[in-house]
Order: structure tokens, then sequence, then C-alpha cells
């Protein structure tokens, strides 16, 4: 997880890794993955990025295969589908910027070169 | 006349000679900081022997203009002439041999000019490793140093370093910063905290007082307006600040959005910022509570502790209810697990926890005094232990080069310290109840680690910004602070 944003590690839950319900049975959980390895290997352009409640989130293979891993255990399954489960108004919000963002302060102190982000 | 020339040449190269020793710091051995004085003293006999020499010889004193022009005004040369035409080699000797000018107040100046060259073009990392080997010789950096140190940090990618750098040389005495590095830290780290949406820090750093820098304070004005803050000030002097601070340009969409926002009411009552948001509704269930913690995080900078503290307290509330322990038995009686509800519901505040503890780290101020639940007080354990751990492990390496006399690079010492330092303030930030055993934890190590850098390293500033900032924290313990004072009175004597 970065300073930056402070919801990375909560947008990596193993169903928005997965893209599935948290109802999902085994079954379909080990297909969603397989599915995904298979798009991620060929390179598909939509299977680098997913969304979650809290925003959007980019994945790899590794990040699948670790998402089926803690789905297998029951005991991880249970606590990641309590964080899954987030209501709607997350979702509403999403898009909100409550203050003014700014991001290109390089070009407002006269730089060129980008500063390093996340 | 000539032999008024004679006599004006040589005051020029005395106090020319005074100058540059003074700014490596070899005199007396002490913190040396040159006057204005002294600086506009050396420019006006370089302007009165160019003068002389005009009323003898008019090709030699037109062949002469461009030194003397170095000469008065060696930033606007630098900036306006040598960084945007030359190299980058070109620009760093162009710097070093700027002569009698205030320039020479800091050795680090020539690798900072070089770090501005490599930031206004696109430079190859083989550009980066040669500037960086140069400033490792730098004999005595001080402000100018330190920022170019954070500059380059920030071209090879390392953020969190620079930042710390740049902390560091805000925080330094002014006197001992020239306008340009204090110019450039000080619009870093703002614009740095305008990026992250942490308004908070934009108006802590933007509006210092009679140390207010025009940028910065302008940008600051604009965000009271915009996160309405009741001290925001109103349409005219907003423009105004915007009319008088640099690069009016890219600052107008930003004041343009900070136009439209409503000025808040002044209320006394009220703490500023308090009143920008108002905290989450209740939540009715897991699922509620899990929302509006994401949106307190989410707009961080913008909440308080106590929007905070209630979002984190909802959620407590609900992880031990009823409700949710029966779900997660029906699920664990579904799934065939061999745990408890208990297991379950710990590893779930576990998880939550380990969510929280580095944005605490992050922003401190959503810590608060309010009454915490077990979620919270979990995350600040371990934010807490992860700190002390780091600082702990940064004290032992003091310690270490100190008994093995290992003298790092001056750029490497003042790194070291500027990460221990952002370790600290970011602990007392997130535990404030734990500042005596901070202090007590590294006030020997690092007092001893800066007698070491004063006495076999000649780093009279690095050891007086150690001293000073170890004193702002031994309140706790009166003989390690007369200590300290006296410690870092010696440093500047």
């Amino acid at each position: 997880m970065t300073e930056e944003d402070p919801l990375a590690a909560w947008r990596s839950n193993p169903f928005f890794v997965l893209e599935v319900s948290i109802e999902a049975s085994r079954l379909e959980t080990e297909r969603a993955g397989q599915r995904l390895l298979a798009l991620l290997a060929v390179g598909a352009a939509d299977s680098h990025h997913y969304d979650t409640p809290l925003g959007p989130a980019t994945r790899n293979a590794d990040s699948v295969r670790e998402a089926l891993q803690l789905l297998r255990d029951p005991n991880e399954r249970i606590v990641h589908e309590l964080m899954a489960n987030i209501a709607q108004s997350a979702r509403d919000r999403a898009g909100e910027n409550f203050a003014y963002l700014w991001n290109a302060s390089e070009h407002a102190l006269g730089w060129r070169v980008k500063w390093p982000r996340p | 006349m000539a032999s008024a020339v004679t006599a004006i040449a040589i005051a020029c190269y005395l106090i020319s000679l005074y100058l540059r020793g003074a700014a490596a710091g070899q005199y007396k051995g002490s913190v040396q900081v040159i006057s204005r004085f002294s600086i506009w003293v050396g420019k006006i006999f370089a302007l009165c022997f160019w003068i002389i020499i005009s009323d003898n010889s008019g090709p030699a004193a037109i062949a002469l203009l461009p030194l003397l022009v170095w000469l008065l005004g060696p930033k606007i040369v630098l900036n306006r002439v040598v960084i945007p035409l030359g190299s980058l080699r070109f620009t760093y000797s162009m710097a070093r041999f700027s002569g009698l000018v205030e320039l020479l107040t800091d050795s680090g100046v020539a690798a900072l000019y070089s770090a501005i060259y490599l930031v206004r073009k696109s430079p190859s990392p083989q550009d980066i490793d040669w500037l960086t080997q140069k400033l490792k010789h730098v004999r005595s950096p001080r402000g100018a140093g330190v920022v170019a140190a954070a500059l380059l940090a920030l071209l090879r990618g390392d953020r969190h370093r620079a930042r710390c750098l740049f902390v560091v040389a805000d925080s330094l005495d002014w006197r001992l910063v020239p306008a340009t590095p204090r110019v450039i830290a000080r619009n870093w780290l703002v614009a740095d905290a305008v990026e992250r949406g942490n308004w908070r820090d934009v108006i802590r750093l933007g509006r210092r007082g009679r140390y207010s820098l025009r940028w910065s304070y302008a940008v600051a004005r604009m965000g009271e307006r915009l996160i309405g803050d009741p001290q925001g000030c109103g349409d005219g002097l907003l423009v105004m600040c915007w009319m008088i601070a640099p690069r009016r340009r890219a600052m107008l969409p930003m004041l343009r959005t900070a136009l439209r926002a409503p000025r808040a009411r002044k209320h006394p009552a009220i703490e500023p910022l308090q009143t920008a948001i108002e905290p989450p509704p209740g939540a009715a269930d897991l699922p509620g509570a899990l929302a509006n913690l994401a949106h307190v995080l989410r707009d961080k900078y913008i909440h308080d502790g106590q929007s905070f503290a209630k979002a984190v307290h909802d959620l407590d509330g609900q992880v031990a209810c009823a409700k949710t322990r029966a779900l997660v038995q029906q699920r664990l009686l579904a799934l065939g697990a061999r745990h408890d509800a208990d297991t379950v519901l710990f590893a779930l505040r576990q998880r939550l926890s380990a969510i929280l503890s580095p944005i605490l780290e992050s922003a401190p101020h959503l810590v608060g005094e309010n009454a915490r639940g077990p979620i919270l007080d979990q995350a600040i354990a371990q934010a807490r232990g992860r700190l002390f751990g780091d600082i702990e492990a940064q004290c032992k390496d003091y310690d270490h080069k100190k008994s093995r006399e290992i003298t790092s690079e001056p750029i490497a010492a003042w790194e070291m310290w500027a990460v221990t330092r952002d370790c600290a303030e970011r602990l007392i930030g997130v535990a404030p109840g734990a500042a005596d055993a901070l202090f007590q934890l590294m006030w020997v190590r690092a007092n001893n680690f800066a007698v070491f850098q004063q006495n076999k390293g000649q780093r009279h500033i690095l050891a007086h910004e150690i001293y000073s900032w170890l004193y702002r924290h031994s309140q706790g313990d009166p003989s390690a602070s007369a200590l300290l004072l006296g410690n870092a009175r010696r440093s500047a004597a």
C-alpha cells in the first residue's frame, strides 16, 4: 500500500481481483481465475484493469494466483467476504473530489521532469 | 589612479578569499553566516573596480561587462542564460566559479543549480549519476546541498526521501539557507501536499507569517477557500495574492476554482477545518460501516479526527454485533471451516488495522483525542511498533558509524538524519504519548552522532540541526535539555 493510495490494499481483495460475487461457489471462483489467467497470458487489453466499489485497480497474473490461493482457505475467504461486502454508497462516492486536486504540479513549478508517482 | 585600482583589486580579492573560507565553514570551526552587508560590500567593490576601468579604458570595460553582470546577479545569469542554453557540466562549472557573490554562502550551490538544470530538461541516468558523484564530494553541504540531494532523490524516483530532505531544508534557520533552495523546498512541499489533497499541510506550510513566500502563500490562501476554512480571504485579496505570485498562468485554473468556492463564515468557536466536512452518518450494518470508512479514508486529509474516529467506532460496533457474528457462523458452517466466529472476527479486525496503520502514519491528525475502539487501538499500536523499530535500527546505525569512526559522505549523513527525523515526527503524530519514550530511545545516540559529525567531519550545520531538533523534544528531561542547548549554542557560536 502507498501513502498516496490508502485504499490500494483494500482494492486487492480477492473477490474484486477475480470479479466474482461473494456468494460465488468455489468452482465459480476457480473458473473466473483460470479465465483471467488465460486473458492475461495473451495480453488482452481489458484484463489488467478491474473496477471495485472503492475505485478502479490493476491486476497481474501473480495477483490473480494469490487471490485464488486466498479463497481456497475457508477462514480467509470469510474475512474477505466481509471486507468485500461494501454498501453501494461507497461506489456512488468513488468519483467525488471534495477539494481541488492538482495532477500537474511539476508544470506549476516550471519543471519538465515528471515526479515519481505510484 | 593605478594605485587606487590596485588597492581596490586587492580588497576585492581579500573579501573573495574571506567569503570562500566562510562558505566552506573553515573559520573558527563554527556555523558561519555571511551577512548581506558583506555580500553587498563585495558587489560594490566590483562595481567600483569596473567604473574605474571604464574611465581609463572603454574597450576593456565593455569586455568586462558580462563578468560584472555575472558577479552582480549570478542567480539571474544562471537561471535565465546558463541553464536554458548550457549543458549540465557547463552549468556546474559556472555555478561553482561564480565568484564574489551570495552563491558562495553554500558550497552545495553548484550541485543545486545543476540539479535545477536536470529537472528542467530530460536528464539521462548518466547525468544523474554524474551529479550524484559531484554532490558526494561537497565538503560542507548546507541548505542548497540538501535541496540538491532532494532533487536528485526525486529524479531517481525516491519521493519519500526527497520529501524528508525538503522538510529538513525548509525547517533550517533562514540564515543558513540561500533564497533559491529555500523557495524550491517550500514550493515543492506545498505542491506535493496539494497533489495529495493535504490542504492542512498546504496552509501550514504556506502561511508562515514573516517567513511566508509568495507562491506558497498564494496557494495556501486559495486552499483556505477551497476547503471552506473560516480563515479564507475575500476575492480581492485572493486575486492580489495570485498577481504577486510567480507562475500565474499555471495557477490560473486553481484561482478560478477558488473564486467559485463560497467564502466560509467566520466562527471563532469552531476550530478551522472542522466545519469543512460533516461526519459520516451512522452506519446501519457492516457494509454501510465499511462504505463510511472508505469514504473517510479516500479524503483522509479533509476529514478530522472526529469523523474518522466515528467511522472506525461504527465499524467496531458492527464487527462486534450479534448480526455479524451470526453471519460468520453461518458461513463457517456452509464452508466447513474449522475456526470459530471469534477467530474470524479477530482476523477481520487485524486486516482492518493493517489498512489503517500506514494511513495514520501519513495523516496523524486522524488519530485525534476521542475514545478509541479495538481496531483503532490496534492500528495505532502497529504504527507505533513499526516506527519505533525503524528508529531503533537507525539509531543502531548511528552507533555503528560512530564506534567504527566511519565518516560517510556529508550528504549521506544529512539523508540519514532526514529519514530519522521524519520517522520520529510521524511517531509523535500517531502516538503523542510516546514522545518521552522516543526521546529517551534516540537522544543519546543522535547527540553522539551529531558530536561525531561536528568533531570529525566538521559538519557544524548538520550537528546544529540535530541538537536543535532534540532540544525541542527534550522538555521531559531537564538535564538532557540543558546539555543539548549547550551543544546547539556551541555549534552555532
